[in-house]
């Protein structure tokens, strides 16, 4: 590490934005010359504060000391001050939910294919360390101007496989969780992330969330009307789940042909994997990555070849903003009855 | 002439006269502004508005009325920033300006305070995105004077190749015309035949061009990659183009071998591990998973030499 006061050297660029439990500023790094995103933690109220440090950061900063790989954000430093801590990472231009919402942006299989190939590498790598990331969604998923797509926020991963821990069901953003995860499982593994992925992907597919639910309750009901209400033949063990309901209504399947019309059958195939109500059937990273879907053409494109979001928005896009006002974004709402 | 309300001291009586002036439109000289204000913050002597010292500013216009109308402006410039190319068409812009007068109007003379107030923070509210996306990009004006300088530069750069390229020729003529010299020197002196020297001649020019051609080729090139390296970071797979053949990431061990997922389910080593139970199956919980990783856990650096040990114990 270069001996330098960390405090001096970086320097500010501009806010970039605020989450729940930090700010990020675009910064400069004085002593390389590059970009950096400056994660600065919010000291937090006293209970989330309690262990000394915010939690969240704690994870953030013990899981990305140990990772390094391509498709997974780095941790170049971390500066400590009196009242307050901020994580440097690498500046990353954009993330895949401006990618998608941007429709004047044409996502190619191609394209799909390279950014699934991405995520799943890096998710490979964190499962392969028994790492959950427990949150994934395309807000989470970086890309950077050369097209390389990198995981990011690791503020709810943890480590699995540890046969006593109980572990939360309030995780993941609700449009992407899991099943078992809805019905309270207290025990879980890789297959929340694979469902997440399935969600990702479908979203890719279809530039628009494929199960936006409004409540918990709503979710499943999303969930069931796309994928038909599971029988036992398709989920032993889900009645020994605590939060288990009774679906009165049998929803049928939908055909996936039908929906995503652009996708060829490899597609459709992995998607129905990723889409397994069992979390004992549903694949994980291993067999995803081994699937045809990464093995016939159309090939992923190169990363350079990924498109970015347009800074300047074109005039009709604004125009439209501008008479239905920013609260109800131009979304075409799928209905799937 | 100037006179502050206050003190009755003009330009006239006090030379060095300083008028100040806040947002209500009412002036007051310096020496009444340091004095009122000297806790910052005070009520307005003739409308009562609670006024702050630092937001005093020197009095240009000798109407206040204007120095208001300034301040007013500003202010609403800043939210509403909205441009033509915002809305559908020309009408609904004019019609948009004349609402912003409209408002700077009743904030002036004070009609509808309130309400005008209110109507700001609802069209503030309502387009906070693109008032952001606005403050931040240049309008059309702006852009043409930037568009003005860089054509400026960029004329400048051009006239300066101009000259630079007509001296390079220049150059390159009398060196020409030095070399053709020096060959038909070289005719009339030699004993050489004239068809040698000629072809030598000749063949030294094509290689020169051929390298000439050649440097310029290698000098892309490089500018290629380096733009090229700029980007891009080690990438631990080349994926693009051609089928992706899926290999399991092999941590490293510095151990025994790692039985597989297989083998541990087939050969017994479950019947050690407690059989979780149904709920917790039903979420995705797997014996084998833990098994693994505890047999994982077991192996990694199991070989590792602790070194520096006879040291230590020296020490």
């Amino acid at each position: 590490m270069v001996e330098t006061k960390s405090t001096k050297r970086y320097e500010k660029i501009k806010h970039l934005g605020e989450g729940q439990f930090a700010n990020v500023y675009k910064a400069k790094d004085n002593v390389t010359g590059e970009v950096v995103a400056i994660k600065k933690i919010k000291l937090g109220s006293r209970h989330e504060a309690k262990d000394g440090i915010n939690r969240t950061a704690l994870r953030e900063i013990k899981l990305l000391k140990e990772i390094h790989h391509e498709n997974i954000i780095s941790l170049r430093d971390v500066i400590g001050n009196k009242s307050s801590i901020s994580l440097v990472f690498d500046f990353m231009e954009t993330d895949l939910e401006h990618l998608i919402k941007d429709t004047t942006i044409i996502l190619s299989s191609p394209h799909i294919k390279n950014i699934m190939m991405q995520t799943f590498l890096g998710l490979n790598f964190l499962h392969a360390n028994f790492i959950l990331h427990r949150d994934l969604k395309p807000n989470n998923l970086l890309m950077n101007n050369m097209g390389r797509v990198k995981i990011t926020d690791f503020g709810l991963a943890r480590f699995f496989g540890s046969p006593s821990r109980v572990y939360t069901h309030q995780v993941v953003t609700r449009w992407y969780r899991s099943p078992e995860l809805l019905y309270a499982a207290k025990s879980y593994g890789v297959n929340v992330d694979i469902w997440a992925m399935g969600c990702i992907f479908a979203e890719l597919l279809l530039r628009n969330p494929i199960f936006p639910g409004e409540s918990d309750l709503d979710q499943l009901v999303k969930i069931y009307r796309f994928l038909g209400t599971p029988t036992e033949d398709d989920w032993a063990l889900m009645k020994q789940l605590p939060d288990y309901v009774e679906f009165t209504e049998n929803y049928p399947r939908m055909d996936f042909k039908a929906v995503f019309t652009a996708a060829g059958d490899s597609a459709i195939d992995l998607l129905e994997r990723m889409f397994e109500f069992d979390p004992l059937k549903r694949w994980n990273t291993d067999q995803c990555l081994g699937s045809m879907y990464f093995q016939i053409e159309p090939y992923a494109c190169d990363d350079s070849e990924l498109p970015l979001p347009n800074k300047n928005q074109n005039a009709s896009k604004r125009r439209r903003i501008l008479r239905d006002g920013p609260e109800s974004p131009p979304r075409r709402r799928l209905v799937f009855d | 002439m100037r006179e502050c309300r206050k003190c009755k001291s003009s330009e006239y009586t006090n030379k060095n006269l300083i008028m100040l002036i806040n947002e209500c439109g009412h002036p007051l000289c310096k020496n009444c502004v340091d004095n009122l204000f000297a806790r910052n913050a005070a009520p307005c002597e003739v409308c009562g508005k609670m006024l702050k010292k630092n937001n005093f500013w020197e009095q240009v216009f000798d109407d206040p009325v204007i120095e208001k109308e300034n301040f007013i402006r500003k202010r609403i410039r800043k939210i509403y920033n909205l441009r033509e190319a915002d809305f559908p068409n020309l009408r609904e812009f004019n019609d948009y300006l004349e609402r912003v007068e409209t408002i700077v109007m009743n904030l002036i003379h004070e009609e509808d305070v309130d309400g005008t107030e209110k109507e700001i923070k609802a069209f503030q509210e309502a387009h906070g995105e693109d008032i952001e996306r606005n403050r931040k990009k240049l309008g059309p004006d702006e852009l043409w004077i930037q568009q003005q300088i860089r054509e400026e530069s960029a004329m400048k750069a051009r006239l300066h190749d101009l000259r630079s390229t007509d001296e390079f020729k220049v150059h390159q003529d009398n060196q020409n015309i030095k070399e053709a010299k020096e060959v038909i020197k070289e005719l009339r002196d030699s004993n050489v035949a004239a068809g040698l020297i000629l072809d030598r001649e000749r063949k030294r020019q094509i290689e020169q061009e051929l390298e000439e051609r050649e440097e310029v080729e290698r000098r892309k090139k490089m500018k290629k990659d380096r733009k090229r390296l700029d980007g891009i970071s080690f990438a631990a797979h080349r994926i693009a183009g051609r089928a992706y053949i899926h290999k399991p990431v092999l941590l490293e061990l510095n151990g025994p071998p790692m039985p597989t997922m297989e083998e541990i389910e087939s050969s017994g080593y479950l019947q050690w591990v407690r059989e979780p139970s149904a709920h917790r199956r039903a979420g995705g919980f797997t014996s084998a998973i833990a098994c693994y990783r505890a047999l994982l856990e077991v192996r990694l650096d199991l070989f590792a030499v602790q070194q520096k040990k006879s040291i230590a114990i020296d020490g």
